[in-house]
């Protein structure tokens, strides 16, 4: 008797549970639950690429150019949703990272080129972002000598004792802090129809450090590294072709997102900095775009969000790297392998953090200099990036019906067309001494 | 590599012949001529017949034009010689065919084996190819026998290798990478990107090294490959192998997408072979209509069990237990107790454990494996088990669960219900993973 009413108990919240499940699955709640499983690559990486060198080279563009670059945004924000589309998507379709991709459709030697020019490139971000947690952390005083060696210490330590999961919820609330930007940039008062006039018409100065910093400014929103970290983000996520919508929606929030806070950044700089003639030559003097909102407490504002931008980038980058050279080059990779396991991946990841910090020690060494120029150099590389990921994208056995459309080959070629002529011509115009 | 090529060597095939070894990146590019000495073009691709031990190359693909690529098949055996700097036919150009081939059942190894990944398992682990390794009998008879998954085949490829080996025996001569080789031998090798028919017959060749590896190791390898690998891996184990290997894979987001990529009645086979609290732990996983289907398409008896064990809530001990277990009545002999058992216990994962209950099923005690045999064999059950055990509630947490274990030491826990009921145990490895998730979780910060 008493087993048939534990029987009949047990039977009861089974079809009180069939039946919500069948509600939740025919209903919003269950699109609510994909968006949920879906959703993160895009954005993270686009709080990820507001990172030490993108705050800086905005702050630059703002406070030397005063608007005269924010037309930029509206083609990059185009090119980088495209970009950043076409790798997720390859990411879904083929189950494979970038680099995985590039070694089997095009070789070793072209792989292994092409990780070499990355790793370098590469070194440099990292420098940047270490060069950023100096900056930042000069302005609280504290010398750099302390600093990097802590942070450098610390990254590695976040990725080798698998607390970095944990911690970048705390990297991506932090990132509230662009906020400050958009605050301040609407108390500077800038001259708004100005400013919309700007951003729509386009403008061209044939100076030599005008082209380097548009160089810079694409270069930096437009990261080659991000596309290799968000491909293997959206492959590690497991996303399925079928949900493969939303991440589309993810990847185009994101940078909407990324394009609106540098355009904040380089308003906000353009209304304080330039309106003044104050020129950019330590960290601490780009925190005065945030004077309007915080006051005298601007240069501790901007210190905080420049520290959590750097180190965000800084435990993120040498590990995706690592990564992704050892992919390409067939070399064991993973956190929780034993170093003799995987030797070349741990070398790798260490190397990069220890070059990484090391340059930062060197007395005098230009902190500033180094994250604009590094993005720069992203910008130079992005047009060949770029190149294989539209011949991977295009390939029919490879993507099957998710080649890319017309416009989208379009505009991307476009891109690394209009990329690879603005480089030639900043590099003419800087030998010719413009 | 030492014993692998040793034992080639003394393969009877070859054991008369002269034969040498042949790296697939020193023929890659080669010039070929024709039988008249024109040029032809350059070898770009071989294929190999995958339905023997070690596939002997059949074709070839030539590369013709510089700017305007197009590729010409020819018989492999229709080629004089290999040896020389151009690649000699014995035939003329016009015997070749205007096209890539495909032949069922042979496979061009560019195509599907060189830069891609491959599964190991000998190592049991995912490994890029660097370069392919051919035994060479006679002229040009040549076998596929090694994959080269190592740093010197990288460097080879990069055309690098005669001056690195020539630097670096001059300034450090006993370097690891100058002896260190990394062949893995062909019937190790599972190919991940081959089609549907050469996967067929190139398992049907290989099913016993599948048979040998640990379905820890194949659930470490799932993991390791991205989706289409771990589709065509998973696809290619009998649903025993594929049941066990599932059951290992700990993420359930890759447990549900493997089951997802063979068809119902596959993924359903798959669940038949699986415990009842795994099957069921998996069916919560997916989709509700998905998992009705699967129930239905499941054995009875099979399905049964996981449908009540679907209807406890995942995180309680109710949705942790299995009920596959031997329950005995308490006036059973320790002999006829054998009996039974020999009888019901097949089927049965864990009887180290077993339970005593009464004519309504309630839980009156329990004895281990230990007990039984070294107790008299006229002894009754009610004599020697342990009265009145530990048990668990069916809507306990998974944490009291946990404590219960850890507190008594125990190898199993018997589940009951409302009435004391026994309705399933909760074996030690099912806590253990428990525990083990927990802590991981905490390391991810979950």
């Amino acid at each position: 008797m008493e087993a048939q009413a534990g029987a009949l108990r047990r039977w009861l919240p089974q079809r009180v549970r069939e039946r919500l499940r069948a509600r939740l699955s025919s209903g919003m709640w269950a699109r609510v639950a994909v968006i949920v499983a879906v959703i993160g690559p895009g954005v993270i990486t686009a709080n990820v690429d507001n990172d030490a060198g993108g705050i800086t080279t905005y702050s630059l563009a703002g406070a030397r150019f005063g608007y005269s670059l924010l037309w930029t945004l509206l083609p990059v924000t185009v090119a980088l949703i495209v970009v950043q589309e076409m790798c997720s998507r390859m990411g879904v379709v083929t189950g494979k990272g970038l680099a995985d991709l590039i070694r089997e459709q095009f070789g070793v030697r072209v792989t292994f080129y092409i990780m070499v020019t990355l790793l370098f490139t590469n070194l440099a971000n990292t420098i940047a972002e270490f060069a950023g947690v100096a900056a930042a952390l000069e302005i609280f005083g504290v010398s750099k000598y302390v600093s990097i060696p802590v942070a450098a210490l610390f990254v590695w330590w976040l990725i080798v004792y698998g607390t970095y999961r944990r911690v970048e919820n705390v990297f991506l609330v932090a990132c509230l802090f662009y906020v400050a930007y958009l605050i301040s940039g609407f108390m500077a008062r800038p001259p708004w129809g100005e400013v919309l006039t700007r951003m729509v018409v386009p403008e061209f100065h044939w100076r030599g450090d005008y082209i380097v910093m548009l160089v810079g400014v694409v270069g930096t929103t437009i990261a080659p590294w991000m596309q290799f970290y968000l491909q293997s983000a959206v492959v590690e996520k497991g996303v399925r072709v079928s949900e493969y919508r939303y991440t589309r929606y993810d990847v185009a929030v994101g940078c909407v997102v990324a394009v609106l806070v540098a355009m904040f950044i380089m308003v906000a700089c353009a209304a304080t900095l330039h309106e003044h003639q104050i020129p950019i030559e330590t960290a601490e003097d780009a925190a005065w775009a945030l004077a309007p909102l915080a006051g005298r407490y601007c240069a501790d504002l901007f210190a905080f969000g420049l520290f959590n931008a750097s180190l965000f980038a800084a435990s993120v980058l040498p590990l995706s790297t690592a990564y992704y050279v050892c992919e390409g080059l067939g070399w064991e990779t993973g956190i929780d392998k034993k170093f003799r396991e995987a030797p070349q991946f741990f070398g790798l990841y260490t190397a990069l953090i220890v070059l990484g910090s090391a340059f930062i020690l060197i007395p005098r060494f230009p902190l500033l200099g180094v994250m604009y120029i590094s993005q720069v150099l992203n910008g130079v590389l992005l047009p060949f990036v770029l190149i294989f990921i539209l011949l991977l994208v295009n390939r029919s056995d490879l993507m099957g019906t998710y080649v890319n459309s017309r416009s989208y080959n379009v505009v991307a070629w476009g891109t690394s067309v209009i990329m690879i002529v603005l480089t030639l011509i900043m590099v003419g115009l800087l030998l010719l001494g413009y | 590599m030492s014993d692998a090529t040793l034992q080639l060597n003394e393969s009877p095939l070859i054991a008369e012949t002269q034969h040498s070894f042949v790296f697939f990146s020193t023929l890659l590019d080669k010039p070929v001529h024709d039988a008249n000495g024109i040029l032809v073009g350059r070898l770009s691709d071989l294929a190999v017949s995958v339905a023997y031990m070690f596939p002997p190359v059949v074709a070839f693909v030539v590369q013709r034009g510089r700017w305007e690529k197009f590729a010409l098949t020819g018989r492999w055996s229709d080629v004089a010689d290999i040896g020389g700097t151009a690649i000699r036919l014995t035939v003329g150009i016009q015997a070749l065919t205007p096209s890539k081939m495909d032949n069922p059942g042979e496979v061009l190894i560019r195509d599907v084996l060189l830069d891609k990944q491959i599964v190991d398992m000998n190592g049991a682990k995912v490994v890029r190819v660097n370069d392919l390794h051919f035994l060479k009998i006679g002229a040009c008879e040549l076998r596929l026998v090694h994959v080269d998954a190592g740093t010197r085949g990288l460097v080879r490829r990069m055309g690098w290798e005669p001056r690195l080996d020539g630097l670096l025996r001059r300034v450090a001569p006993q370097a690891q990478y100058l002896s260190a080789e990394r062949l893995i031998r062909w019937n190790y090798v599972q190919p991940l990107s081959l089609d549907d028919k050469a996967q067929s017959i190139r398992l049907s060749v290989m099913q016993r090294q599948v048979k040998e590896l640990h379905p820890a190791d194949i659930a470490e390898i799932l993991q390791d490959l991205d989706t289409h690998g771990r589709a065509t891996m998973f696809r290619s184990l009998d649903p025993e192998t594929a049941a066990d290997a599932l059951a290992e894979v700990d993420d359930p987001r890759i447990q549900t997408q493997l089951l997802e990529t063979v068809s119902q009645e596959a993924a359903a086979d798959i669940l038949d072979e699986m415990p009842p609290d795994e099957a069921a732990d998996l069916l919560h996983e997916l989709p509700p209509e998905t998992s009705t289907a699967l129930l239905h398409k499941m054995e009875a008896e099979e399905a049964l069990d996981v449908r009540e064990l679907l209807t406890y809530p995942p995180d309680t001990a109710g949705g942790m237990m299995t009920t596959e277990l031997v329950a005995l009545p308490a006036d059973l002999t320790v002999e006829e107790t054998f009996g039974r058992l020999r009888n019901e216990a097949p089927d049965v994962e864990n009887i180290y454990y077993l339970f005593v209950v009464d004519t309504e099923h309630r839980l009156v005690g329990v004895l281990n494996l230990r007990q039984l045999i070294l107790a008299q064999p006229t002894a009754h059950l009610h004599a020697i088990m342990i009265k009145d055990p530990a048990r668990v509630h069916h809507t306990d947490s998974r944490d009291s669960v946990a404590e219960i274990v850890e507190k008594y030491d125990l190898l199993a826990l018997p589940v009951v219900d409302d009435g004391d009921v026994l309705v399933g145990m909760i074996t030690v490895d099912d806590v253990v993973s428990h525990i083990a998730n927990q802590a991981w979780k905490r390391k991810l910060g979950h």
